[in-house]
């Protein structure tokens, strides 16, 4: 079975049991590096996961938007584990969470500016360095913007990505949140970044937050993917033919047959979309 | 506009208090206010990491109630923010916390819960190096007994509390017939470890307790096995040696 043709899924405690024992066709598992850190049975636990399926590091930790230096020893830690694990791949965010010494638990929003590009690609440059390999950065989602934000997303995206050598992982869900919550189109962002930089794609649900006299959507991991979501996917997969899928469902989990059959429907969407879109170019 | 580091620096500052105010940080008020976007952070700030305490807590918070635990958690988040972004090591000073919190020293067993919750954490976590066994013993000769020398496994930890914690544990989690619990009634002397991947515990008399404590303190079984009635000897190998929770000394490093 070619693994990572198919989508993949988070690997998350309650599931641990399931999938060792059952087995499900999915593409690949994403392990949040921080849960795995230090060695330790959930170290154990996963080596034997990793004799069944392919695996993606996806790291929250780094807060590679920090102004502040970077962590060496917890960029060392990831180090050790991504020697220990030996994954497909290995990801972070385009974010920050870290200031002064203290862990502030989200992946905070940046101004989009020079400056932010600058340390952003900086602090890139020096994971890749002590990781020796190209690691994916993924778009956040963002429940505000900057006033003096001068780059749009998909550009500082595109140039992150351009200048640090890294690859992107992109978050269609993320791009759909930030298009509702403040009104910049999905699709141009897309447009804006260079097909063969993409290598993953990140497919969740979020949460619509009735405000009264408007809405705000929250990117909460906590249900089936949206439509309008599965929409952009399917133009996200004909642009993106480098990227590998993945279902994100960190929240009210579900049972594990339920998020195999999200990452089925992924897969059915991709071949659906990919023979179309190839078609209408054709013709 | 301000530099990302100045930005940064204001930006926690606003999520870890609720005095300080999101003017200056120059977030575009398009549809909401600006401080109503920030609160978005803010609240999720408060939220997810009195979530991963409660995690690594859980009988506390039960214990407490959702709404007395978020309430405290906010208290010791405020003073001591996490450090690590593994947050299952976060929460190591919280019964020493709950000791010095005057909203619940009325529950003075309640640190002593907590630190039965950390304790089973730490076991659940522990590397899994290989802990001494029967296989072991049966291997050594009296010369080799002689200079065996072992040391906690990473899972163990010792508690000793003056309140019955399993009683309470059991009653916060449902698990008993719903009668309370009396204070009075007797501590409890435990061994907490991991045996064979599941977190388990055991309630020793003073004679076991002291006789894992002093194997502790020496690792030699000679030292540990004068401490106690040699006809309790037996017993106090196969439940407190042999079960898991101790290694080879030079294992363990």
């Amino acid at each position: 079975m070619n693994f990572t043709a198919k989508t993949g899924i988070g690997w998350r405690a309650p599931h641990h049991r399931a999938l060792l024992e059952t087995m499900p066709a999915v593409g690949f598992l994403e392990v949040h590096a921080e849960n795995h850190m230090g060695g330790g049975r959930r170290v154990e636990v996963l080596q034997a996961a990793r004799q069944v399926y392919p695996i993606s590091i996806h790291g929250v930790g780094l807060s590679l938007g920090s102004a502040e230096p970077i962590d060496d020893d917890h960029l060392d830690r990831l180090a050790r584990l991504v020697d220990e694990v030996e994954p497909m791949l290995v990801s972070e965010h385009v974010a920050w969470c870290r200031q002064d010494g203290v862990y502030l638990n989200d992946l905070l929003p940046l101004p989009y500016t020079e400056e932010a590009l600058d340390i952003l690609v900086r602090n890139i440059d020096r994971a890749q360095h002590r990781l020796k390999r190209p690691i994916l950065m993924e778009n956040p989602s963002t429940y505000l913007e900057f006033a003096h934000s001068v780059i749009p997303e998909g550009e500082f995206l595109a140039e992150m990505a351009r200048r640090s050598g890294c690859k992107l992982l992109l978050d269609v869900n993320n791009l759909y949140v930030n298009e509702r919550n403040h009104g910049q189109p999905a699709r141009t962002a897309m447009a804006m970044i260079d097909p063969d930089s993409v290598r993953e794609i990140h497919l969740a649900g979020h949460h619509v937050v009735d405000l009264g006299d408007t809405t705000l959507l929250i990117d909460d991991h906590g249900s089936h993917v949206a439509e309008p979501v599965w929409a952009l996917y399917a133009e996200a997969v004909t642009r993106f033919p480098a990227a590998v899928s993945l279902i994100e469902w960190d929240s009210k989990i579900p049972p594990l047959d339920v998020l195999v059959a999200e990452a089925t429907e992924a897969d059915r969407r991709r071949t659906v979309s990919i023979p179309e879109k190839r078609h209408a170019h054709a013709g | 506009m301000p530099m990302l580091a100045e930005l940064q620096q204001d930006f926690a500052a606003f999520l870890r208090s609720k005095a300080v105010r999101a003017d200056g940080l120059g977030v575009r008020p398009a549809g909401l206010t600006s401080e109503r976007r920030l609160s978005v952070y803010r609240n999720h700030h408060r939220i997810s990491l009195a979530a991963a305490l409660a995690a690594n807590f859980p009988i506390t918070a039960k214990v407490v109630g959702e709404e007395a635990f978020r309430a405290l958690a906010g208290s010791f988040v405020a003073i001591a923010p996490p450090v690590d972004p593994c947050l299952s090591s976060y929460g190591a000073d919280f019964a020493g916390f709950l000791d010095r919190d005057v909203r619940v020293q009325g529950m003075r067993y309640l640190a002593d819960i907590a630190r039965f919750d950390w304790a089973c954490a730490r076991a659940d976590q522990a590397a899994d190096i290989a802990p001494f066994g029967p296989q072991h013993l049966a291997t050594l000769d009296g010369d080799a007994l002689d200079a065996l020398v072992l040391a906690a496994h990473p899972s163990l930890t010792l508690l000793r509390s003056p309140f019955p914690l399993l009683r309470i544990r059991d009653l916060a989690l449902g698990a008993s017939d719903g009668e309370g619990v009396s204070l009075e009634e007797g501590g409890v002397q435990l061994m907490i470890w991991r045996r064979e991947g599941e977190v388990v515990w055991a309630d020793l008399d003073t004679a076991l307790y002291r006789f894992v404590e002093t194997l502790l303190a020496d690792g030699r079984l000679g030292p540990a096995a004068e401490s106690i009635d040699p006809a309790r000897l037996p017993a106090a190998l196969a439940g407190c040696v042999l079960s898991g929770a101790f290694a080879v000394r030079d294992q363990s490093r």
